[in-house]
């Protein structure tokens, strides 16, 4: 069990490593979303000052025939800078890989997809070595898989959950079709939020389309019995301001070194507190929820719902 | 570059003929496709299809799919395109050999785990690509083709230009949307439905929640006031219907229709003009002339307005919707053809929806143009007289002085 982070200010990448975190996520020209996109300069640059630790790229869109030459050369840059890894989503960024024989960690993150373990194991077959787990499903699921699956395995325990992504510019599409006016590519200043619904969603636009996120926190820091025996605990800081991410990864820091100490159990109740104090929104997501199979099992709940209501 | 035409008497012909593929959401549905030119219908099974619902085929409804599309020279693709979930693992192999022995010839997938059983089962299905993956590039068709995937669905988000560089560089099966319903998100990876309704959108429960609407705010303070247009992720319904000729130029393998929750009337409106367009083209390539006459078959069973997706590039405003859904189909089905007495004039019908005398018919069909009549007269199954048709699929009789088939259809035309 280790933290994982993805990184969104280079100055602060001396807190992190001090706080003994030392695998990174960075965003680089070809990431999906990320909350800073470095240059391969700047990679490369803070591989050489780290080289105690493990810099992953997010490589995590699905690319478009026009620009997968550019990918491959791109990643031919990440391999000769010295890379631990890419999280990717489009197949097209393994098979690349696995073409050139590049000896790299390919964690498949799909956001979605990673929801059972046989898929995985077929997946290892073809090249991939870790995963993200997504989020839609329960803890109870996750932990099955976990149990079934011979490959080093990601949670997210911390930070906004991607929702939805589309190629299209729906920002600028309603603003050019409804006229206001509004900041669209700020990745913190817009929410929407469905009529009849309290969900509240972060959106924004960058040259890669349109992004959607959950505004709470994802948290798992009150977890950690449950979840011990996953590889990689990711960090999410997207939409985090410098000093939340810093605290963030202070608090799992810490409460990974209590748990290390066996001290957890005493000491979770006080982080908690800490987490809250940062005054974020918090949820547990999917976690202790679920989404159901077939429109049959919607109605049944819609029934069951309005039995316990009379 | 694949060979799609060649020189026969002097004249350019197309060897290469994309096959129309077809939804359909029952049986009745499979068979109007089939026979309104569909080479092969995709339909959705009980378990591991999107679009879960009671309605969808049961294995005897496939067997018999199955059955009538061979006597047709057709072909059935069966749906087993969900997103696995741990306790959606049981039963998937035990599926797929049925499916196998039923004589299905293709079964589209999404989860790597459906693809390695059906062809480590040594099945003779093919397996294709579901949508629901997104493939948008070369490299990622090649990683299926060595998986031993048979065929790949493009993402929607796949332009004409890429599409073009695709087809030169790829020799697996290529299939392509062409009409139909689109996803605003990346297929696969939107959860809208999942947080907004926790209905499962990877597992047949989408809400279509990106239609709904939506307040917008910015640091807080709402950007849409109540006079504004709200904020909505509706896309309009792609037609492509102005570009199949250079579809079937690139040698696309398969065009593919959106729309298994669709009416019977739906399908055979766009099967049909798809058909006959497509048919048209590779008769004579060169002689070939874009009208209008298809997409304006298309409009009368649109509840949608038209865009081009991403053919061009991205989509603009003009392809969303916003304001109204614009959900105005310009004719009502309301008959179908089940009998017809060339010496009385008699069609015998099938009631769909309510008609009266004096309204204006217009039959359309697989085999002939279409006609138009006037409700003269309308018989009830004792044919005694009657004025109105208002009772869903009863049996009346009605007088059409041109001769129709069987299974033909009428639909109302709207009065201006």
């Amino acid at each position: 069990m280790k933290l994982i982070l993805s990184l969104n200010k280079k100055e602060r990448l001396y807190d992190y490593v001090s706080m003994g975190i030392d695998t990174f996520v960075l965003g680089g020209h070809y990431s999906f979303y990320a909350p800073y996109n470095f240059s391969l300069e700047e990679m490369s640059q803070m591989i050489e000052q780290y080289p105690q630790c493990s810099f992953y790229v997010a490589m995590n869109a699905l690319y478009d025939e026009h620009e997968i030459k550019d990918v491959q050369y791109y990643i031919d840059k990440l391999v000769k800078i010295g890379i631990k890894g890419l999280l990717f989503q489009d197949f097209g960024v393994l098979q690349i890989v696995k073409k050139n024989s590049y000896s790299l960690d390919m964690m498949y993150a799909p956001e979605t997809l990673n929801t059972n373990a046989m898929t995985l194991k077929v997946l290892k077959q073809q090249g991939v070595t870790s995963a993200q787990l997504a989020r839609v499903i329960p803890l109870e699921e996750q932990l099955q898989i976990l149990q079934q699956t011979d490959m080093p395995l990601m949670l997210q325990v911390h930070g906004v959950e991607y929702i939805a992504a589309s190629k299209r510019a729906l920002l600028t599409n309603y603003q050019q079709a409804s006229h206001l006016q509004f900041d669209l590519t700020s990745q913190t200043r817009l929410t929407i939020q469905a009529r009849n619904s309290e969900d509240i969603f972060h959106i924004y636009e960058d040259q890669r389309g349109t992004h959607i996120f959950s505004q709470e926190r994802l948290y798992m820091l009150d977890l950690l019995n449950q979840i011990h025996d996953f590889e990689y605990l990711y960090i999410e800081t997207l939409m985090m301001d410098e000093n939340e991410a810093v605290e963030v990864a202070s608090l799992y820091s810490d409460a990974l070194k209590s748990f290390q100490n066996n001290t957890y159990d005493r000491d979770v109740k006080s982080y908690m507190n800490l987490l809250y104090q940062l005054k974020t929104p918090l949820h547990r997501g999917f976690l202790f929820d679920q989404t159901v199979y077939k429109l049959e099992d919607v109605r049944k709940m819609d029934h069951e719902k309005s039995q316990s209501n009379h | 570059m694949r060979k799609v035409s060649q020189i026969i008497n002097g004249k350019r012909q197309i060897i290469k003929k994309p096959e129309l593929l077809a939804p359909a959401g029952n049986l009745e549905k499979l068979k109007v496709a089939i026979m309104y030119g569909a080479d092969a219908v995709f339909v959705g099974g009980k378990e591991f299809s999107l679009r879960s619902q009671a309605s969808n085929f049961s294995l005897e409804d496939i067997q018999e799919g199955v059955a009538f599309a061979k006597e047709y020279g057709a072909h059935i693709h069966v749906t087993c395109n969900i997103i696995l979930h741990q306790d959606n693992l049981k039963g998937i192999q035990e599926y797929l050999k049925q499916l196998d022995e039923i004589g299905v010839t293709a079964i589209i997938v999404a989860d790597p785990y459906i693809m390695f059983l059906a062809k480590s089962m040594n099945l003779n299905l093919e397996v294709h690509v579901s949508t629901q993956l997104s493939t948008l590039n070369s490299q990622a068709i090649s990683f299926y083709q060595d998986m031993g995937m048979d065929r790949v669905v493009l993402g929607r988000e796949v332009t004409y230009d890429d599409l073009k560089a695709i087809m030169n560089q790829v020799d697996v099966d290529i299939e392509y949307f062409i009409h139909g319903a689109m996803c605003i998100h990346y297929s696969g990876r939107c959860m809208l439905s999942n947080y907004l309704s926790r209905r499962d959108a990877n597992r047949g429960g989408c809400s279509q929640s990106c239609r709904w609407y939506y307040d917008l705010y910015q640091d807080r303070e709402l950007v849409n006031q109540e006079d504004d247009m709200p904020f909505s992720m509706s896309s309009k319904d792609m037609s492509l219907v102005h570009h199949i000729g250079e579809l079937i130029e690139l040698g696309v393998d398969s065009f593919k229709i959106e729309g298994r929750m669709k009416s019977v009337h739906y399908i055979a409106t766009v099967v049909s003009a798809y058909r006959k367009l497509i048919d048209s083209y590779c008769e004579d390539p060169d002689a070939f002339k874009q009208n209008d006459y298809y997409e304006k078959e298309l409009q009368k069973a649109a509840n949608r307005a038209f865009c081009h997706g991403f053919f061009y590039d991205h989509p603009t405003q003009d392809e969303q919707l916003f304001n109204l859904r614009d959900e105005h189909p310009t004719q009502e089905f309301v008959m179908r053809i089940m009998d017809y007495d060339e010496k009385t004039h008699l069609a015998q019908i099938e009631q769909r929806n309510y008609f009266k005398v004096g309204d204006q018919i217009e039959v359309f069909s697989p085999h002939h143009e279409n006609l138009v009549f006037k409700v003269e007269k309308l018989l009830n199954e004792d044919k005694e007289r009657i004025e109105v048709a208002n009772h869903p699929m009863e049996l009346l009789y009605v007088e059409i002085p041109e001769k129709v088939l069987p299974n033909d259809m009428g639909r109302k035309v709207k009065q201006s």
